[in-house]
Protein backbone atom coordinates (compact mmCIF):
# COMPACT_ATOMS: atom_id res chain seq x y z
CA UNK A 1 0.00 0.00 0.00
CA UNK A 2 1.54 3.32 -0.99
CA UNK A 3 2.20 5.90 1.69
CA UNK A 4 -0.69 8.28 0.94
CA UNK A 5 -3.09 5.35 0.72
CA UNK A 6 -1.80 3.88 3.98
CA UNK A 7 -2.30 7.13 5.85
CA UNK A 8 -5.83 7.46 4.50
CA UNK A 9 -6.56 3.87 5.51
CA UNK A 10 -5.10 4.41 8.99
CA UNK A 11 -6.95 7.69 9.41
CA UNK A 12 -10.29 6.12 8.49
CA UNK A 13 -9.82 3.14 10.82
CA UNK A 14 -8.65 5.32 13.71
CA UNK A 15 -11.54 7.77 13.26
CA UNK A 16 -14.14 5.01 13.10
CA UNK A 17 -12.70 3.37 16.23
CA UNK A 18 -13.32 6.54 18.20
CA UNK A 19 -17.07 5.92 17.88
CA UNK A 20 -19.28 3.48 19.67
CA UNK A 21 -19.12 0.13 17.82
CA UNK A 22 -22.78 0.34 16.81
CA UNK A 23 -21.94 3.49 14.86
CA UNK A 24 -19.06 1.93 12.95
CA UNK A 25 -20.90 0.85 9.76
CA UNK A 26 -22.42 4.31 9.28
CA UNK A 27 -19.12 6.07 10.12
CA UNK A 28 -17.24 3.79 7.75
CA UNK A 29 -19.59 4.58 4.90
CA UNK A 30 -19.34 8.29 5.66
CA UNK A 31 -15.53 8.24 5.86
CA UNK A 32 -14.94 6.12 2.77
CA UNK A 33 -17.46 7.79 0.47
CA UNK A 34 -17.19 6.23 -3.00
CA UNK A 35 -13.90 4.52 -2.28
CA UNK A 36 -15.08 0.91 -2.21
CA UNK A 37 -11.58 -0.56 -1.89
CA UNK A 38 -10.90 1.58 1.15
CA UNK A 39 -14.22 0.51 2.65
CA UNK A 40 -13.31 -3.18 2.30
CA UNK A 41 -9.74 -2.70 3.53
CA UNK A 42 -10.90 -0.79 6.59
CA UNK A 43 -13.84 -3.06 7.37
CA UNK A 44 -11.69 -6.20 7.07
CA UNK A 45 -9.30 -4.80 9.69
CA UNK A 46 -12.10 -3.56 11.95
CA UNK A 47 -13.65 -7.03 11.83
CA UNK A 48 -10.82 -8.21 14.12
CA UNK A 49 -11.63 -5.60 16.73
CA UNK A 50 -14.05 -7.64 18.89
CA UNK A 51 -11.35 -10.30 19.39
CA UNK A 52 -8.52 -7.95 20.33
CA UNK A 53 -9.51 -7.63 23.99
CA UNK A 54 -6.54 -6.53 26.10
CA UNK A 55 -3.96 -7.76 23.63
CA UNK A 56 -0.53 -6.24 24.50
CA UNK A 57 -2.16 -3.85 26.97
CA UNK A 58 0.16 -5.21 29.65
CA UNK A 59 3.81 -4.29 29.07
CA UNK A 60 6.20 -6.98 27.86
CA UNK A 61 8.21 -6.83 31.08
CA UNK A 62 5.37 -8.45 32.90
CA UNK A 63 5.06 -11.25 30.36
CA UNK A 64 8.76 -12.01 30.54
CA UNK A 65 8.72 -12.02 34.32
CA UNK A 66 5.68 -14.31 34.29
CA UNK A 67 7.80 -16.95 32.60
CA UNK A 68 9.32 -17.67 35.98
CA UNK A 69 12.98 -17.17 35.15
CA UNK A 70 15.03 -14.44 36.74
CA UNK A 71 16.10 -11.75 34.32
CA UNK A 72 19.80 -11.84 33.55
CA UNK A 73 21.93 -9.60 31.42
CA UNK A 74 22.22 -10.94 27.92
CA UNK A 75 25.13 -10.61 25.52
CA UNK A 76 24.66 -7.80 23.00
CA UNK A 77 22.87 -8.84 19.84
CA UNK A 78 23.84 -5.92 17.61
CA UNK B 1 8.24 11.27 33.23
CA UNK B 2 8.04 14.97 33.74
CA UNK B 3 8.26 17.62 31.11
CA UNK B 4 10.78 19.65 33.23
CA UNK B 5 13.44 17.05 32.59
CA UNK B 6 13.20 17.46 28.84
CA UNK B 7 15.55 20.45 28.29
CA UNK B 8 18.07 19.05 30.75
CA UNK B 9 18.10 15.60 29.11
CA UNK B 10 18.39 17.14 25.65
CA UNK B 11 21.22 19.42 26.82
CA UNK B 12 23.12 16.50 28.33
CA UNK B 13 22.60 14.39 25.22
CA UNK B 14 23.95 17.15 23.01
CA UNK B 15 26.91 17.72 25.33
CA UNK B 16 27.69 14.01 25.35
CA UNK B 17 27.43 13.87 21.55
CA UNK B 18 29.88 16.79 21.41
CA UNK B 19 32.43 14.77 23.33
CA UNK B 20 31.69 15.82 26.91
CA UNK B 21 32.18 12.43 28.55
CA UNK B 22 31.11 13.75 31.95
CA UNK B 23 27.67 14.53 30.56
CA UNK B 24 26.92 10.80 30.43
CA UNK B 25 27.38 10.50 34.19
CA UNK B 26 24.86 13.28 34.71
CA UNK B 27 22.50 11.88 32.08
CA UNK B 28 22.33 8.27 33.17
CA UNK B 29 20.81 8.80 36.62
CA UNK B 30 18.01 10.81 35.01
CA UNK B 31 17.35 8.23 32.33
CA UNK B 32 17.80 5.23 34.62
CA UNK B 33 15.44 6.72 37.18
CA UNK B 34 12.82 7.17 34.50
CA UNK B 35 13.26 3.63 33.21
CA UNK B 36 13.34 2.12 36.68
CA UNK B 37 10.17 3.94 37.65
CA UNK B 38 8.48 2.67 34.51
CA UNK B 39 9.57 -0.88 35.31
CA UNK B 40 8.41 -0.66 38.92
CA UNK B 41 5.09 0.84 37.91
CA UNK B 42 4.61 -1.75 35.22
CA UNK B 43 5.47 -4.66 37.52
CA UNK B 44 3.76 -3.15 40.53
CA UNK B 45 0.35 -2.93 38.94
CA UNK B 46 0.24 -6.68 38.39
CA UNK B 47 1.45 -8.66 41.37
CA UNK B 48 4.39 -9.05 43.69
CA UNK B 49 5.61 -12.44 42.49
CA UNK B 50 7.93 -11.13 39.80
CA UNK B 51 11.37 -12.48 39.21
CA UNK B 52 12.22 -9.80 36.65
CA UNK B 53 14.41 -7.21 38.28
CA UNK B 54 13.99 -3.67 36.96
CA UNK B 55 17.51 -2.86 38.08
CA UNK B 56 18.95 -5.71 36.02
CA UNK B 57 17.05 -4.55 32.99
CA UNK B 58 18.26 -0.98 33.45
CA UNK B 59 21.80 -2.31 33.97
CA UNK B 60 21.64 -4.11 30.62
CA UNK B 61 20.37 -0.92 29.07
CA UNK B 62 23.26 1.01 30.61
CA UNK B 63 25.76 -1.40 29.03
CA UNK B 64 24.20 -0.78 25.66
CA UNK B 65 24.22 2.99 25.92
CA UNK B 66 27.90 3.01 26.83
CA UNK B 67 28.64 1.53 23.43
CA UNK B 68 26.91 4.46 21.70
CA UNK B 69 29.22 7.29 22.69
CA UNK B 70 29.95 8.29 19.09
CA UNK B 71 26.30 8.77 18.12
CA UNK B 72 25.04 12.33 17.71
CA UNK B 73 21.73 12.57 19.52
CA UNK B 74 19.44 15.09 17.85
CA UNK B 75 17.22 15.57 20.89
CA UNK B 76 15.49 13.80 23.73
CA UNK B 77 12.94 12.27 21.35
CA UNK B 78 15.71 10.73 19.25
CA UNK B 79 17.34 9.32 22.36
CA UNK B 80 14.16 7.84 23.82
CA UNK B 81 13.33 6.29 20.44
CA UNK B 82 16.68 4.50 20.57
CA UNK B 83 16.15 3.64 24.25
CA UNK B 84 12.75 2.07 23.48
CA UNK B 85 14.31 -0.04 20.73
CA UNK B 86 17.01 -1.24 23.13
CA UNK B 87 14.42 -2.17 25.77
CA UNK B 88 12.60 -4.10 23.07
CA UNK B 89 15.74 -6.00 22.06
CA UNK B 90 16.65 -6.81 25.67
CA UNK B 91 13.18 -8.23 26.33
CA UNK B 92 13.18 -10.13 23.04
CA UNK B 93 16.57 -11.67 23.88
CA UNK B 94 15.18 -12.75 27.22
CA UNK B 95 12.00 -14.12 25.64
CA UNK B 96 14.09 -16.09 23.13
CA UNK B 97 16.01 -17.77 25.92
CA UNK B 98 12.77 -18.57 27.75
CA UNK B 99 11.20 -19.84 24.51
CA UNK B 100 14.07 -22.22 23.91
CA UNK B 101 13.70 -23.59 27.43
CA UNK B 102 9.97 -24.03 26.92
CA UNK B 103 10.35 -25.83 23.60
CA UNK B 104 12.79 -28.12 25.35
CA UNK B 105 10.10 -28.92 27.88
CA UNK B 106 7.78 -30.21 25.16
CA UNK B 107 5.00 -27.66 25.62
CA UNK B 108 2.56 -27.37 22.73
CA UNK B 109 3.07 -24.43 20.37
CA UNK B 110 0.22 -21.99 19.81
CA UNK B 111 -2.15 -22.75 16.95
CA UNK B 112 -5.60 -21.79 15.71
CA UNK B 113 -8.55 -23.73 17.10
CA UNK B 114 -11.61 -24.98 15.19
CA UNK B 115 -13.31 -21.64 15.58
CA UNK B 116 -10.31 -19.85 14.08
CA UNK B 117 -9.40 -18.36 17.44
CA UNK B 118 -5.85 -18.88 18.60
CA UNK B 119 -5.47 -21.62 21.17
CA UNK B 120 -3.36 -20.47 24.06
CA UNK B 121 -3.45 -16.78 23.24
CA UNK B 122 -4.99 -15.05 26.21
CA UNK B 123 -7.08 -12.00 25.55
CA UNK B 124 -5.21 -10.11 28.18
CA UNK B 125 -1.60 -9.14 28.11
CA UNK B 126 -0.90 -10.77 31.44
CA UNK B 127 -1.32 -14.12 29.72
CA UNK B 128 1.23 -13.31 27.03
CA UNK B 129 3.89 -15.94 26.71
CA UNK B 130 7.53 -15.12 25.89
CA UNK B 131 6.92 -16.81 22.51
CA UNK B 132 4.17 -14.29 21.88
CA UNK B 133 6.55 -11.43 22.62
CA UNK B 134 8.69 -12.81 19.80
CA UNK B 135 5.62 -12.94 17.56
CA UNK B 136 4.78 -9.32 18.33
CA UNK B 137 8.43 -8.43 17.71
CA UNK B 138 8.32 -10.04 14.25
CA UNK B 139 5.10 -8.37 13.08
CA UNK B 140 6.24 -5.08 14.57
CA UNK B 141 9.08 -5.09 12.05
CA UNK B 142 6.46 -5.29 9.28
CA UNK B 143 4.53 -2.39 10.77
CA UNK B 144 7.70 -0.36 11.21
CA UNK B 145 8.45 -0.69 7.49
CA UNK B 146 5.03 0.77 6.63
CA UNK B 147 4.38 3.12 9.53
CA UNK B 148 7.33 4.04 11.77
CA UNK B 149 5.22 6.33 14.00
CA UNK B 150 2.70 3.61 14.84
CA UNK B 151 5.52 1.14 15.51
CA UNK B 152 7.22 3.62 17.80
CA UNK B 153 4.06 4.00 19.86
CA UNK B 154 3.95 0.21 20.28
CA UNK B 155 7.58 0.17 21.37
CA UNK B 156 7.03 2.85 24.00
CA UNK B 157 3.75 1.44 25.28
CA UNK B 158 4.37 -2.32 25.08
CA UNK B 159 8.13 -2.75 25.32
CA UNK B 160 8.94 0.16 27.64
CA UNK B 161 5.63 0.26 29.49
CA UNK B 162 5.00 4.00 29.12
CA UNK B 163 1.54 5.49 29.61
CA UNK B 164 -0.20 7.39 26.81
CA UNK B 165 0.90 10.69 28.36
CA UNK B 166 4.53 9.57 28.79
CA UNK B 167 4.63 8.36 25.21
CA UNK B 168 3.21 11.67 24.00
CA UNK B 169 5.97 13.58 25.80
CA UNK B 170 8.70 11.23 24.59
CA UNK B 171 7.51 11.50 20.98
CA UNK B 172 6.62 15.19 21.22
CA UNK B 173 3.07 14.63 19.95
CA UNK B 174 -0.38 15.00 21.49
CA UNK B 175 -1.93 12.32 23.70
CA UNK B 176 -4.74 12.06 21.13
CA UNK B 177 -2.20 11.18 18.43
CA UNK B 178 -0.71 8.48 20.66
CA UNK B 179 -4.18 7.06 21.40
CA UNK B 180 -5.11 6.93 17.71
CA UNK B 181 -1.82 5.27 16.77
CA UNK B 182 -2.07 2.83 19.69
CA UNK B 183 -5.62 1.72 18.86
CA UNK B 184 -4.84 1.33 15.19
CA UNK B 185 -1.46 -0.39 15.63
CA UNK B 186 -2.75 -2.81 18.28
CA UNK B 187 -5.53 -3.91 15.95
CA UNK B 188 -3.20 -4.14 12.94
CA UNK B 189 -0.66 -6.23 14.88
CA UNK B 190 -3.36 -8.50 16.23
CA UNK B 191 -4.63 -9.21 12.72
CA UNK B 192 -1.09 -9.69 11.38
CA UNK B 193 -0.44 -12.27 14.10
CA UNK B 194 -3.67 -14.14 13.36
CA UNK B 195 -2.84 -14.24 9.66
CA UNK B 196 0.73 -15.32 10.36
CA UNK B 197 -0.45 -18.14 12.62
CA UNK B 198 -3.12 -19.15 10.13
CA UNK B 199 -0.52 -19.39 7.36
CA UNK B 200 1.91 -21.36 9.48
CA UNK B 201 -0.84 -23.89 10.24
CA UNK B 202 -1.57 -24.48 6.52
Amino acid sequence: MESMRWHRFKDVVAKVMEWDRREWPARLVAECGDDVDLFFEASSLLAFSPAVGDFIETPAWHAVSESGAPFRSAPRTE
Amino acid sequence: MTQDLSPRVTGLLLAWSDGDVDALSDLMPLVCDELRQMARRSLGRENSQHTLQPTALVHEFFLRIQGRRTVTWKNRKHFFGWAAQQMRLILVDHARRQGRKKRGSGETPISLGDDGEPVGLSQDGAGLDPEQILDVHSVLDQLEAIDPRAAEVIKFRFFVGMTVEETAIALDVSAATVKRNWSFARLWLYRALQLQRGNSDD
